[in-house]
């Protein structure tokens, strides 16, 4: 055992003595560099960051303390300190926390990434983004193309999680993340783009091809919006591409089956149901090598897995944690529901200042069997959404999508591209019009994050897939 | 943590910097102690506390630069962070955008932003106003249960102090308590859209939560049979500070900052001076609002924070500068540097380099209480929030995003609950528009946004275009 475990190990001790009934500590230390560019200019900034989260339940209350230390003094103050508040919420609780049992094991997860991002200086990081921006400004001919945004980083180290129901879980880490945004100008015509790309697995996707190519994509979408037509708003049959799928995946539905938002969501009345077309299959998956939202753990110790939530339109399990698994264990129990509901491994926590959440990993619409024809098939007009902006979605079942680029669909056949629209609705009745998901020649995952009370990485996608019917916020 | 201490550690950096001979030198450090009583879908939830400190250094040689930070306060870590960070600064080309550091410039407004008896409220306190709002607000009704789905009160203090090679000095103490709820109704087993409400106080803990429970409840009821309707294409609107807030920050407040205008992205650019909004839509950005959130006696580069103008007298008045870009300009920084961590992925304002942004975003109160305000339109719309509003081009201030939720208005009423109307329009022409205000302003609604707070009241506008 190294000198943190020993010092995490005797914490956990500790709360046990106290009286405590569970109690986790997650410490972090890790090498963390952002660098934010505009138009080129701008810096890095590099640094170390450690710290500890330790977790209590205390008479079914949950206690969290966060604090920026390994010392084994102050971890002990955090241990005391989060075990009196969970003592004084007890006292107002009306209902106790009960967790999933889990089985004892201890791993070590060494890995030794293709490019370590701490190997790579600061300062070469940010040449090889000037060196994309000059490549975006430079790429139209006619210079309408004006400028570019980067932010980047890279979160590499060491996690050391362990907890009293005898699981240790010690595990390498890294990160590595951008968000690109350019944009342009013709007369009074403003036009932007934006990607992200990103890795669970080291530094690799930074390499000069790669950013090349996406300074390719970024400078050609704006080119594209400039020349676009205003969309014609109303109720439409549309073509999603794999990152329209994945953010619609996310947003508008994943969300849904995170277990804390079922609960009270439009999700909630309809567990083991089917509530869409035999076309829509939905996974949150950890375990795609590499992607951004894949780890082999959680932040609770529990081995991430792929979880299909939504099987041929039918709601199939629910993305848990520990405390949500055991509460929809006694949910279900007594019902004829067949949903999945056991720990799935969606405990993430953005580093030790918060408390792990249930959120999603990559998730993504599974693969059909038809050709992008045969999606563009019967369709007399309608829209071919390429790329997004962002999404948003609530509870109570309605979402919002920001589209960066579009086609029009006329008569089966692609037609003119098209800017400044958005689609909306209701994900309820979005899914039961989807009419068909595309070859997995097709299916593609890209990196994002999501903003649920604290950041995760998240990657989204799918193949190309088909929705009858879908409400456009457009002006033309 | 005191501010003594934080100024052994501030003061042991620039000795370590000044080692380093650069021709400039900062170090800024901060430390914050947060409590948090969650609500989560109508229990209490996870108790917290966070304890949370580090520091950030900028280091200049000549134009080549470079930063670092470290969250371990030990003199070894410290001084190895400071060494690291001189010898990127020397091995970087030039930064053709660095004008150096700040000097000191503007008084401080001296308030008190700080309450020492706030922060000694014991935390048994915030367990029983959480409590509080939770009995409140599940109104027992057998049909059409009221569900408190998020909330949370916090009662947080921060520190920092920052010191750089060209004399300042400058700390700041802030107490800050946060309450807020999200609430949804249940009709026939359909949850109804969320109704979020919040209370912020540098000065008090909240001494009206069941009050403060029952009008969420009660709103998030009213909104249970939300429905799509079609309305004509374009309507009079009266937007709650949330909406107004929501297009505001996305596509208005982008275009005041200097930085943006230096680049060529603010719709604002060549109208300083120019009169073009009506004479009663004043607007300012006020650092020093004892009622907002993002309110202290000094920025995030140590200069005084201030009241600026934005619009007055229909003319638009000012930029707001930190102090690279009022260099830039030959003018005087406004007060506005902040180390937001605009990514979400750089925690700790000490990890992160300062740039612009607006403090609390004002605008002036009218005389109107919301009858009065509405009671001249025969058909229109009260926007509560917009989802989608991010979607917005603020290099031109277009907008767009979709109603979730709001009401109809018909003859001067309030009347049905409606959701998913998408809106469209430029934020200048929606501003052209302007009818009036309320007299109640609501501080935090921009809060929500996290970069800024807002004090707005509920504005209403001629027309607004409905796209779908």
């Amino acid at each position: 055992m190294s000198i943190i475990q020993n010092i995490l190990s005797e914490s956990i001790s500790y709360g046990k003595r106290l009286g405590a009934t569970f109690v986790e500590l997650r410490s972090q230390s890790v090498e963390r560099t952002t660098i934010e560019l505009l138009d080129g200019k701008g810096d890095a900034i590099h640094g170390s960051d450690q710290g500890t989260a330790i977790r209590v339940i205390v008479d079914g209350t949950w206690g969290f303390v966060s604090v920026a230390s390994f010392d084994p003094q102050i971890l002990k103050k955090g241990v005391r300190d989060a075990y009196s508040i969970a003592k004084l919420g007890a006292k107002n609780k009306r209902e106790s926390v009960e967790l999933y049992p889990v089985q004892p094991f201890s791993d070590r997860i060494k890995k030794k990434w293709d490019v370590d991002p701490r190997e790579i200086p600061s300062v070469e990081k940010k040449d090889r983004f000037v060196d994309m921006h000059k490549r975006i400004i430079n790429s139209d001919e006619k210079n309408r193309i004006l400028g570019s945004t980067v932010a980047y980083a890279d979160i590499t180290g060491i996690q050391y999680y362990q907890n009293s129901d005898d699981i240790e879980v010690t595990m390498d880490k890294c990160i590595t993340w951008a968000k690109i945004n350019a944009n342009g100008k013709d007369g009074i015509i403003r036009a932007g783009a934006r990607e992200e790309m990103g890795s669970s697995s080291g530094y690799t996707p930074f390499n000069q091809e790669n950013l090349e190519e996406v300074a390719e994509i970024l400078a050609q979408r704006i080119i594209t919006n400039i020349e676009a037509k205003n969309a014609k708003g109303g109720v439409f049959p549309a073509v999603l591409a794999p990152s329209v799928a994945g953010v619609f995946a996310h947003e508008a539905c994943g969300h849904l089956f995170e277990a804390d938002i079922t609960e009270t969501g439009i999700i909630g009345t309809t567990l083991g149901k089917k509530i869409a077309s035999e076309h829509a299959t939905i996974i949150d998956d950890g375990t795609i090598p590499d992607a951004i939202g894949s780890f082999p753990y959680d932040d609770e110790g529990t081995s991430v897995e792929k979880t299909t939530i939504l099987d041929q339109g039918r709601v199939s399990a629910l993305l848990t944690n520990r405390e949500y698994a055991h509460k929809f264990t006694e949910i279900t129990k007594n019902t004829d529901s067949d949903i999945a509901v056991a720990p799935s491994g969606n405990a993430r926590a953005f580093d030790f200042r918060v408390e792990p959440l249930i959120r999603m990993r990559n998730t993504y619409f599974a693969p059909g069997d038809f050709t992008m024809e045969e999606l563009l098939e019967g369709i007399n007009f309608g829209y071919y959404f390429i790329a997004f902006l962002g999404g948003e979605a609530s509870g109570e079942g309605t979402f919002t999508v920001g589209v960066n680029e579009a086609f029009e669909i006329v008569k089966g056949e692609l037609g003119q591209s098209i800017r400044g629209v958005s689609i909306s609705g209701n994900t309820m009745e979005t899914l039961l019009g989807i009419s068909g998901a595309g070859k997995k020649e097709t299916f593609h995952v890209t990196a994002g994050r999501c903003g649920k009370f604290q950041t995760a990485f998240t990657g989204d996608g799918g193949p190309l897939v088909r929705v009858n019917a879908i409400n456009v916020v457009g002006e033309g | 943590m005191e501010i003594t201490d934080l100024r052994y550690f501030a003061s042991l950096a620039m000795d370590v910097g000044e080692k380093q001979k650069p021709d400039e030198f900062e170090v800024y450090l901060q430390y914050s102690d947060v409590a948090m009583i969650q609500i989560e879908n109508g229990r209490l939830g996870q108790i917290s506390r966070t304890i949370d400190n580090g520091m950030g250094f900028r280091i200049a040689y000549g134009k080549q630069t470079g930063m670092g930070f470290t969250s371990k306060l030990e003199e070894e870590v410290i001084t190895q962070t400071i060494q690291n960070t001189a010898m990127t600064a020397q091995k970087s080309r030039d930064n053709e955008e660095w004008l150096g550091l700040p000097e000191r410039s503007g008084q401080p407004t001296n308030k008190v932003f700080s309450n020492q008896k706030l922060l000694g409220t014991p935390l048994e306190d915030l367990i029983e106003i959480s409590s509080d709002i939770l009995t409140s607000c599940k109104v027992n009704r057998a049909q059409d249960p009221i569900i408190p789905v998020f909330g949370g009160v916090s009662l947080m203090g921060i520190k920092s102090i920052i010191m750089n090679s060209h004399g300042i000095d400058a700390a700041d103490e802030v107490s800050l308590f946060l309450c807020f709820l999200g609430a949804l109704s249940v009709r026939e087993g359909k949850p109804g859209p969320l109704h979020l409400d919040y209370r912020i106080s540098h000065e008090e803990i909240l001494d009206d939560a069941n009050n403060f429970s029952v009008e969420v409840a009660k709103e998030a009821y009213k909104l249970a049979n939300a429905k799509k309707v079609t309305v004509p294409r374009s309507v009079p609107v009266v937007l709650a500070p949330a909406a107004l807030s929501s297009i505001g920050s996305f596509v208005f407040l982008p275009s005041v900052r200097a930085d943006k205008k230096q680049q060529g992205n603010s719709f604002l650019a060549d109208r300083l001076g120019e009169e073009f909004l009506p004479r009663e839509l004043e607007m300012y950005d006020d650092g020093t609002r004892l009622e907002s959130i993002h309110s202290s006696n000094f920025d995030a580069e140590g200069i005084a924070k201030q009241k600026t103008v934005l619009f007055q007298d229909g003319i638009f008045q000012n930029f707001i500068y930190d102090f690279t870009s009022a260099a830039k300009d030959n003018t005087l920084s406004t007060g506005n540097a902040q180390r937001e961590d605009t990514s979400g992925v750089n925690p700790g304002d000490y990890a992160n380099i300062p740039s612009v942004g607006v403090n609390n975003w004002v605008v002036k109160p009218g005389n109107n209480e919301l009858d009065s305000l509405i009671k001249d339109i025969k058909y229109g719309i009260l926007i509560n929030s917009i989802q989608g509003a991010h979607q917005g081009v603020p290099e031109t201030g277009e907008f767009t995003g979709v109603i979730n939720p709001g009401y109809i208005i018909k003859n001067g009423e309030i009347t049905d609950p409606i959701l998913g109307l998408g809106i469209a329009g430029n934020i200048l022409d929606l501003f052209s528009n302007f009818e009036g205000a309320t007299r109640i302003v609501k501080p935090g609604a921009g809060s929500l946004l996290g970069e800024y707070d807002s004090l707005l009241p509920h504005t209403c506008f001629r027309e607004m275009r409905i796209v779908s």
